[in-house]
Protein backbone atom coordinates (compact mmCIF):
# COMPACT_ATOMS: atom_id res chain seq x y z
CA UNK A 1 0.00 0.00 0.00
CA UNK A 2 1.54 3.32 -1.02
CA UNK A 3 1.59 6.35 1.23
CA UNK A 4 -1.27 8.15 -0.54
CA UNK A 5 -3.64 5.23 -0.35
CA UNK A 6 -2.66 4.74 3.27
CA UNK A 7 -3.50 8.32 4.19
CA UNK A 8 -6.83 8.14 2.33
CA UNK A 9 -7.70 4.94 4.15
CA UNK A 10 -6.77 6.39 7.51
CA UNK A 11 -9.01 9.37 6.88
CA UNK A 12 -11.90 7.13 5.95
CA UNK A 13 -11.37 4.47 8.55
CA UNK A 14 -14.14 3.71 10.93
CA UNK A 15 -12.81 0.53 12.51
CA UNK A 16 -10.99 2.55 15.12
CA UNK A 17 -13.74 5.09 15.41
CA UNK A 18 -14.48 4.44 19.08
CA UNK A 19 -11.64 6.76 19.83
CA UNK A 20 -12.64 9.98 18.07
CA UNK A 21 -16.27 9.83 19.23
CA UNK A 22 -15.80 10.15 22.97
CA UNK A 23 -12.43 11.72 22.79
CA UNK A 24 -13.13 14.49 20.26
CA UNK A 25 -16.26 15.53 22.09
CA UNK A 26 -14.44 15.96 25.35
CA UNK A 27 -11.31 17.40 23.81
CA UNK A 28 -13.45 19.98 22.04
CA UNK A 29 -14.78 21.04 25.41
CA UNK A 30 -11.40 21.02 27.09
CA UNK A 31 -9.78 23.09 24.37
CA UNK A 32 -12.55 25.66 24.49
CA UNK A 33 -11.40 28.38 26.91
CA UNK A 34 -15.03 29.13 27.79
CA UNK A 35 -15.53 25.66 29.29
CA UNK A 36 -15.56 25.67 33.08
CA UNK A 37 -14.51 22.76 35.25
CA UNK A 38 -18.14 22.35 36.31
CA UNK A 39 -19.37 22.12 32.70
CA UNK A 40 -16.70 19.62 31.75
CA UNK A 41 -17.43 17.47 34.78
CA UNK A 42 -21.15 17.52 34.17
CA UNK A 43 -20.79 16.55 30.51
CA UNK A 44 -18.54 13.60 31.35
CA UNK A 45 -20.71 12.56 34.31
CA UNK A 46 -23.71 12.24 32.03
CA UNK A 47 -21.99 9.27 30.39
CA UNK A 48 -22.14 6.71 33.16
CA UNK A 49 -20.14 4.01 31.45
CA UNK A 50 -17.34 6.43 30.69
CA UNK A 51 -17.46 7.84 34.22
CA UNK A 52 -17.10 4.43 35.80
CA UNK A 53 -14.23 3.60 33.47
CA UNK A 54 -12.42 6.87 34.14
CA UNK A 55 -12.65 6.50 37.89
CA UNK A 56 -11.46 2.92 37.74
CA UNK A 57 -8.42 3.89 35.70
CA UNK A 58 -7.67 7.07 37.64
CA UNK A 59 -7.53 5.06 40.86
CA UNK A 60 -5.62 2.10 39.48
CA UNK A 61 -2.15 1.60 40.93
CA UNK A 62 -0.41 1.61 37.55
CA UNK A 63 -1.96 4.88 36.37
CA UNK A 64 -1.36 6.75 39.61
CA UNK A 65 -2.95 9.97 38.62
CA UNK A 66 -3.05 11.30 42.14
CA UNK A 67 -2.16 10.21 45.67
CA UNK A 68 -5.74 10.82 46.76
CA UNK A 69 -8.63 8.56 45.91
CA UNK A 70 -10.70 10.07 43.14
CA UNK A 71 -14.35 9.48 43.85
CA UNK A 72 -16.09 11.65 41.30
CA UNK A 73 -15.50 13.28 37.94
CA UNK A 74 -15.92 16.72 39.52
CA UNK A 75 -13.13 15.86 41.92
CA UNK A 76 -11.05 14.39 39.08
CA UNK A 77 -11.31 17.55 37.00
CA UNK A 78 -10.58 19.72 40.02
CA UNK A 79 -7.58 17.77 41.26
CA UNK A 80 -6.08 16.64 37.94
CA UNK A 81 -6.81 19.67 35.81
CA UNK A 82 -8.01 19.78 32.22
CA UNK A 83 -4.94 18.36 30.60
CA UNK A 84 -4.70 15.30 32.80
CA UNK A 85 -8.41 14.70 32.38
CA UNK A 86 -7.95 14.78 28.63
CA UNK A 87 -5.18 12.18 28.89
CA UNK A 88 -7.32 10.05 31.15
CA UNK A 89 -10.16 10.07 28.61
CA UNK A 90 -7.71 9.23 25.84
CA UNK A 91 -6.29 6.28 27.80
CA UNK A 92 -9.78 5.00 28.55
CA UNK A 93 -10.79 5.27 24.89
CA UNK A 94 -7.68 3.38 23.83
CA UNK A 95 -8.34 0.61 26.31
CA UNK A 96 -11.65 0.12 24.51
CA UNK A 97 -9.77 -0.76 21.35
CA UNK A 98 -7.92 -3.64 22.96
CA UNK A 99 -10.46 -6.33 22.48
CA UNK A 100 -12.09 -6.21 19.09
CA UNK A 101 -9.89 -8.01 16.62
CA UNK A 102 -10.29 -10.64 13.98
CA UNK A 103 -9.51 -14.24 14.66
CA UNK A 104 -6.10 -15.32 13.54
CA UNK A 105 -4.48 -12.06 14.59
CA UNK A 106 -5.68 -11.90 18.18
CA UNK A 107 -2.35 -12.97 19.64
CA UNK A 108 -0.35 -10.54 17.56
CA UNK A 109 -2.66 -7.65 18.40
CA UNK A 110 -2.64 -8.58 22.03
CA UNK A 111 1.14 -8.70 21.91
CA UNK A 112 1.30 -5.19 20.48
CA UNK A 113 -1.07 -3.88 23.16
CA UNK A 114 0.77 -5.61 25.98
CA UNK A 115 3.97 -4.08 24.71
CA UNK A 116 2.23 -0.70 24.47
CA UNK A 117 1.03 -1.00 28.06
CA UNK A 118 4.64 -1.70 29.02
CA UNK A 119 5.85 1.38 27.19
CA UNK A 120 3.07 3.40 28.85
CA UNK A 121 3.97 2.26 32.34
CA UNK A 122 7.68 2.69 31.60
CA UNK A 123 7.18 6.18 30.21
CA UNK A 124 5.23 7.17 33.31
CA UNK A 125 7.94 5.79 35.61
CA UNK A 126 10.74 7.51 33.68
CA UNK A 127 8.72 10.72 33.69
CA UNK A 128 8.66 10.52 37.46
CA UNK A 129 12.36 9.65 37.70
CA UNK A 130 13.16 12.66 35.54
CA UNK A 131 10.62 14.96 37.19
CA UNK A 132 8.64 15.50 34.03
CA UNK A 133 5.64 17.56 35.03
CA UNK A 134 2.91 15.46 33.43
CA UNK A 135 3.54 11.76 33.98
CA UNK A 136 0.04 10.79 32.81
CA UNK A 137 0.70 12.49 29.49
CA UNK A 138 3.71 10.23 29.11
CA UNK A 139 1.57 7.23 30.02
CA UNK A 140 -0.82 7.84 27.17
CA UNK A 141 2.01 8.69 24.79
CA UNK A 142 3.67 5.37 25.56
CA UNK A 143 0.35 3.64 25.05
CA UNK A 144 0.14 5.18 21.58
CA UNK A 145 3.75 4.90 20.43
CA UNK A 146 3.24 1.75 18.30
CA UNK A 147 -0.34 2.51 17.22
CA UNK A 148 0.99 2.39 13.64
CA UNK A 149 1.43 -1.36 14.06
CA UNK A 150 -2.24 -1.68 15.02
CA UNK A 151 -3.20 0.24 11.86
CA UNK A 152 -0.98 -2.00 9.74
CA UNK A 153 -2.60 -5.02 11.33
CA UNK A 154 -6.01 -3.65 10.43
CA UNK A 155 -5.26 -2.59 6.89
CA UNK A 156 -2.79 -5.23 5.82
CA UNK A 157 -2.58 -8.11 8.26
CA UNK A 158 -0.84 -10.41 5.77
CA UNK A 159 1.87 -7.83 5.08
CA UNK A 160 2.36 -7.43 8.80
CA UNK A 161 2.91 -11.15 9.11
CA UNK A 162 5.51 -10.94 6.33
CA UNK A 163 7.25 -8.11 8.14
CA UNK A 164 7.48 -10.06 11.37
CA UNK A 165 8.75 -13.10 9.49
CA UNK A 166 11.39 -11.12 7.62
CA UNK A 167 12.59 -9.56 10.87
CA UNK A 168 12.81 -12.94 12.55
CA UNK A 169 14.54 -14.63 9.63
CA UNK A 170 17.12 -11.96 8.90
CA UNK A 171 17.79 -10.37 12.28
CA UNK A 172 16.37 -7.06 11.08
CA UNK A 173 14.44 -4.83 13.44
CA UNK A 174 10.70 -4.46 12.73
CA UNK A 175 11.28 -0.94 11.40
CA UNK A 176 13.93 -2.16 8.96
CA UNK A 177 11.66 -4.94 7.71
CA UNK A 178 8.81 -2.44 7.29
CA UNK A 179 11.03 -0.18 5.17
CA UNK A 180 11.92 -3.16 3.04
CA UNK A 181 8.36 -4.42 2.52
CA UNK A 182 6.22 -1.26 2.78
CA UNK A 183 8.65 1.56 2.15
CA UNK A 184 7.64 3.22 5.42
CA UNK A 185 7.45 2.26 9.07
CA UNK A 186 4.87 2.02 11.86
CA UNK A 187 6.25 5.30 13.21
CA UNK A 188 5.12 7.03 10.03
CA UNK A 189 1.74 5.29 9.99
CA UNK A 190 1.26 6.20 13.66
CA UNK A 191 2.02 9.83 12.94
CA UNK A 192 -0.67 9.91 10.23
CA UNK A 193 -3.25 8.42 12.57
CA UNK A 194 -2.24 10.75 15.39
CA UNK A 195 -2.74 13.72 13.09
CA UNK A 196 -6.07 12.40 11.90
CA UNK A 197 -7.18 12.02 15.50
CA UNK A 198 -5.99 15.53 16.31
CA UNK A 199 -3.65 14.39 19.06
CA UNK A 200 -1.41 17.04 20.61
CA UNK A 201 1.85 17.73 18.73
CA UNK A 202 4.10 16.34 21.47
CA UNK A 203 2.26 13.01 21.28
CA UNK A 204 2.40 12.93 17.47
CA UNK A 205 6.13 13.72 17.55
CA UNK A 206 6.80 11.02 20.12
CA UNK A 207 4.96 8.45 17.99
CA UNK A 208 6.83 9.48 14.87
CA UNK A 209 10.30 9.71 16.39
CA UNK A 210 10.41 6.97 19.02
CA UNK A 211 12.95 5.00 16.96
CA UNK A 212 14.84 8.07 15.72
CA UNK A 213 15.04 10.28 18.80
CA UNK A 214 18.08 12.08 17.41
CA UNK A 215 15.77 13.87 14.97
CA UNK A 216 13.54 15.26 17.73
CA UNK A 217 13.28 18.97 17.74
CA UNK A 218 10.63 20.70 19.76
CA UNK A 219 9.62 17.91 22.13
CA UNK A 220 12.93 16.26 22.92
CA UNK A 221 12.12 15.26 26.48
CA UNK A 222 8.86 13.50 25.57
CA UNK A 223 10.43 11.72 22.58
CA UNK A 224 13.41 10.61 24.67
CA UNK A 225 11.25 9.28 27.49
CA UNK A 226 9.17 7.16 25.12
CA UNK A 227 12.29 5.98 23.29
CA UNK A 228 13.96 4.81 26.50
CA UNK A 229 10.74 3.22 27.81
CA UNK A 230 10.40 1.32 24.52
CA UNK A 231 13.98 0.01 24.70
CA UNK A 232 13.51 -1.05 28.32
CA UNK A 233 10.18 -2.77 27.54
CA UNK A 234 11.90 -4.81 24.87
CA UNK A 235 14.80 -5.71 27.12
CA UNK A 236 12.43 -7.00 29.80
CA UNK A 237 10.31 -8.90 27.22
CA UNK A 238 7.18 -7.19 28.43
CA UNK A 239 4.55 -8.08 25.84
CA UNK A 240 4.88 -9.30 22.27
CA UNK A 241 7.43 -11.69 20.94
CA UNK A 242 10.51 -9.93 19.73
CA UNK A 243 13.98 -11.20 20.31
CA UNK A 244 15.85 -8.00 19.52
CA UNK A 245 16.00 -4.71 21.37
CA UNK A 246 15.86 -1.59 19.18
CA UNK A 247 19.03 0.50 19.31
CA UNK A 248 19.32 2.58 22.46
CA UNK A 249 20.19 6.18 21.69
CA UNK A 250 22.77 6.99 24.31
CA UNK A 251 22.42 10.75 23.82
CA UNK A 252 18.72 10.46 24.73
CA UNK A 253 19.63 8.55 27.88
CA UNK A 254 22.26 11.11 28.86
CA UNK A 255 20.02 14.03 28.14
CA UNK A 256 17.40 12.68 30.55
CA UNK A 257 20.16 12.45 33.15
CA UNK A 258 19.12 8.96 34.12
CA UNK A 259 21.68 7.31 36.35
CA UNK A 260 23.18 3.96 35.44
CA UNK A 261 22.93 2.70 39.01
CA UNK A 262 19.17 3.24 39.09
CA UNK A 263 18.57 0.83 36.19
CA UNK A 264 17.94 -2.11 38.47
CA UNK A 265 15.40 -0.38 40.73
CA UNK A 266 13.72 1.15 37.71
CA UNK A 267 13.40 -2.17 35.91
CA UNK A 268 12.09 -4.00 38.97
CA UNK A 269 9.41 -1.34 39.48
CA UNK A 270 8.67 -1.38 35.77
CA UNK A 271 8.15 -5.15 35.67
CA UNK A 272 5.91 -5.15 38.74
CA UNK A 273 3.70 -2.34 37.51
CA UNK A 274 3.41 -3.81 34.03
CA UNK A 275 2.11 -7.06 35.47
CA UNK A 276 -0.47 -5.16 37.51
CA UNK A 277 -1.53 -3.11 34.52
CA UNK A 278 -1.93 -6.13 32.23
CA UNK A 279 -3.90 -7.99 34.90
CA UNK A 280 -6.11 -4.94 35.24
CA UNK A 281 -6.64 -4.40 31.52
CA UNK A 282 -6.79 -8.04 30.42
CA UNK A 283 -8.47 -9.55 33.45
CA UNK A 284 -8.68 -13.00 31.87
CA UNK A 285 -4.94 -13.55 31.84
CA UNK B 1 34.21 -8.53 57.44
CA UNK B 2 33.36 -12.14 58.01
CA UNK B 3 31.21 -15.04 57.06
CA UNK B 4 27.76 -14.93 58.55
CA UNK B 5 25.30 -17.78 58.46
CA UNK B 6 22.38 -16.83 56.22
CA UNK B 7 19.77 -17.31 58.93
CA UNK B 8 21.58 -14.64 60.98
CA UNK B 9 21.76 -12.12 58.16
CA UNK B 10 19.29 -9.27 58.45
CA UNK B 11 18.05 -6.85 55.82
CA UNK B 12 20.24 -3.76 55.77
CA UNK B 13 23.51 -5.65 56.13
CA UNK B 14 26.05 -4.98 53.40
CA UNK B 15 27.82 -7.66 51.35
CA UNK B 16 31.59 -7.57 51.73
CA UNK B 17 32.12 -10.03 48.87
CA UNK B 18 30.12 -10.72 45.76
CA UNK B 19 28.15 -13.94 45.77
CA UNK B 20 28.82 -16.21 42.79
CA UNK B 21 27.29 -19.38 41.45
CA UNK B 22 29.42 -22.40 40.53
CA UNK B 23 29.64 -21.28 36.96
CA UNK B 24 30.91 -17.89 38.04
CA UNK B 25 27.68 -15.99 37.54
CA UNK B 26 27.55 -13.07 39.84
CA UNK B 27 24.37 -13.39 41.88
CA UNK B 28 24.75 -10.36 44.13
CA UNK B 29 27.48 -7.74 43.94
CA UNK B 30 29.68 -6.71 46.82
CA UNK B 31 28.68 -3.46 48.48
CA UNK B 32 25.02 -4.31 48.06
CA UNK B 33 22.74 -3.54 50.97
CA UNK B 34 20.73 -6.70 51.39
CA UNK B 35 16.96 -6.40 51.22
CA UNK B 36 14.26 -8.80 52.24
CA UNK B 37 14.03 -10.06 48.69
CA UNK B 38 17.78 -10.65 48.37
CA UNK B 39 17.70 -12.88 51.42
CA UNK B 40 14.87 -14.93 49.93
CA UNK B 41 16.82 -15.23 46.71
CA UNK B 42 20.02 -16.25 48.46
CA UNK B 43 18.03 -18.90 50.23
CA UNK B 44 16.58 -20.01 46.92
CA UNK B 45 20.05 -20.20 45.43
CA UNK B 46 21.09 -22.45 48.28
CA UNK B 47 23.54 -19.99 49.79
CA UNK B 48 24.25 -20.82 53.41
CA UNK B 49 26.76 -18.13 54.38
CA UNK B 50 27.67 -14.71 53.08
CA UNK B 51 30.50 -12.30 53.70
CA UNK B 52 29.13 -9.30 55.55
CA UNK B 53 30.87 -5.97 56.01
CA UNK B 54 31.79 -4.91 59.51
CA UNK B 55 31.43 -8.28 61.20
CA UNK B 56 34.18 -10.30 62.86
CA UNK B 57 34.52 -13.82 61.75
CA UNK B 58 36.66 -16.39 60.13
CA UNK B 59 38.12 -15.43 56.81
CA UNK B 60 36.81 -18.29 54.78
CA UNK B 61 37.64 -19.11 51.21
CA UNK B 62 35.30 -18.09 48.42
CA UNK B 63 31.78 -19.21 49.14
CA UNK B 64 30.74 -22.49 47.58
CA UNK B 65 27.23 -22.26 46.25
CA UNK B 66 24.90 -25.03 45.47
CA UNK B 67 24.04 -24.99 41.84
CA UNK B 68 20.55 -24.01 40.82
CA UNK B 69 21.03 -23.26 37.18
CA UNK B 70 22.67 -25.80 34.93
CA UNK B 71 25.46 -24.84 32.55
CA UNK B 72 23.11 -25.45 29.62
CA UNK B 73 20.46 -23.17 31.03
CA UNK B 74 23.00 -20.45 31.56
CA UNK B 75 24.56 -20.69 28.14
CA UNK B 76 21.11 -20.77 26.53
CA UNK B 77 20.26 -17.62 28.46
CA UNK B 78 23.50 -15.94 27.43
CA UNK B 79 22.98 -16.82 23.77
CA UNK B 80 19.51 -15.31 23.93
CA UNK B 81 20.81 -12.19 25.61
CA UNK B 82 23.58 -11.78 23.03
CA UNK B 83 20.99 -11.94 20.26
CA UNK B 84 18.72 -9.52 22.10
CA UNK B 85 21.50 -6.99 22.45
CA UNK B 86 22.95 -7.54 18.99
CA UNK B 87 21.78 -4.15 17.70
CA UNK B 88 23.28 -2.21 20.57
CA UNK B 89 26.42 -0.14 20.74
CA UNK B 90 28.79 -0.99 23.53
CA UNK B 91 28.49 1.64 26.27
CA UNK B 92 28.23 1.88 30.02
CA UNK B 93 24.42 1.96 30.00
CA UNK B 94 24.07 -1.09 27.77
CA UNK B 95 26.60 -3.05 29.84
CA UNK B 96 24.69 -2.30 33.04
CA UNK B 97 21.34 -2.93 31.36
CA UNK B 98 22.49 -6.31 30.11
CA UNK B 99 23.80 -7.19 33.57
CA UNK B 100 20.51 -6.27 35.24
CA UNK B 101 18.44 -8.07 32.63
CA UNK B 102 20.60 -11.15 33.10
CA UNK B 103 20.00 -11.04 36.82
CA UNK B 104 16.25 -10.60 36.38
CA UNK B 105 16.12 -13.49 33.92
CA UNK B 106 18.01 -15.70 36.38
CA UNK B 107 15.56 -14.69 39.10
CA UNK B 108 12.69 -15.60 36.81
CA UNK B 109 14.16 -19.02 36.07
CA UNK B 110 14.77 -19.66 39.77
CA UNK B 111 11.26 -18.49 40.53
CA UNK B 112 9.78 -20.82 37.91
CA UNK B 113 11.76 -23.75 39.24
CA UNK B 114 10.67 -23.04 42.78
CA UNK B 115 7.05 -23.00 41.66
CA UNK B 116 7.47 -26.24 39.79
CA UNK B 117 9.12 -27.97 42.73
CA UNK B 118 7.00 -26.51 45.45
FE1 LIG C 1 8.07 1.04 17.62
FE1 LIG D 1 7.59 -0.23 20.73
Amino acid sequence: MDKDTLWKKIKRMNELSTLPEVYTKIVGLIDDPKTSAATLASVISRDQVLTAKLLRIANSPFYRSSPEKITSITFAVAILGFNATKNLVLSASLFDLFHDFEEGFKDTVRGVWEHSIACAVGSRIIAQYTRYKQPEEMFVTGLLHDIGKIVELQFMPEKFREIVKLANDTGMLIGEAEEEILGYTHSYVGKLLGRHWGLSPQIVDSIELHHTPETANEFKKQVFIVHIADVLSHSLDLGGKDDKIPLLNIAAWESLELKTDTIEALLQEFKREWKDAVAFLFPTK
Amino acid sequence: MGLVELSLVNPGMVLAKSVYSHSGVILLKDGRTLGEKDLLLLEAWGVTEVDIQGTDGTQGKEQVLSEILSEEELSALDAKLDKKFSKQQENEVIIELKKVIRKIKIEEIVERKKQKNG
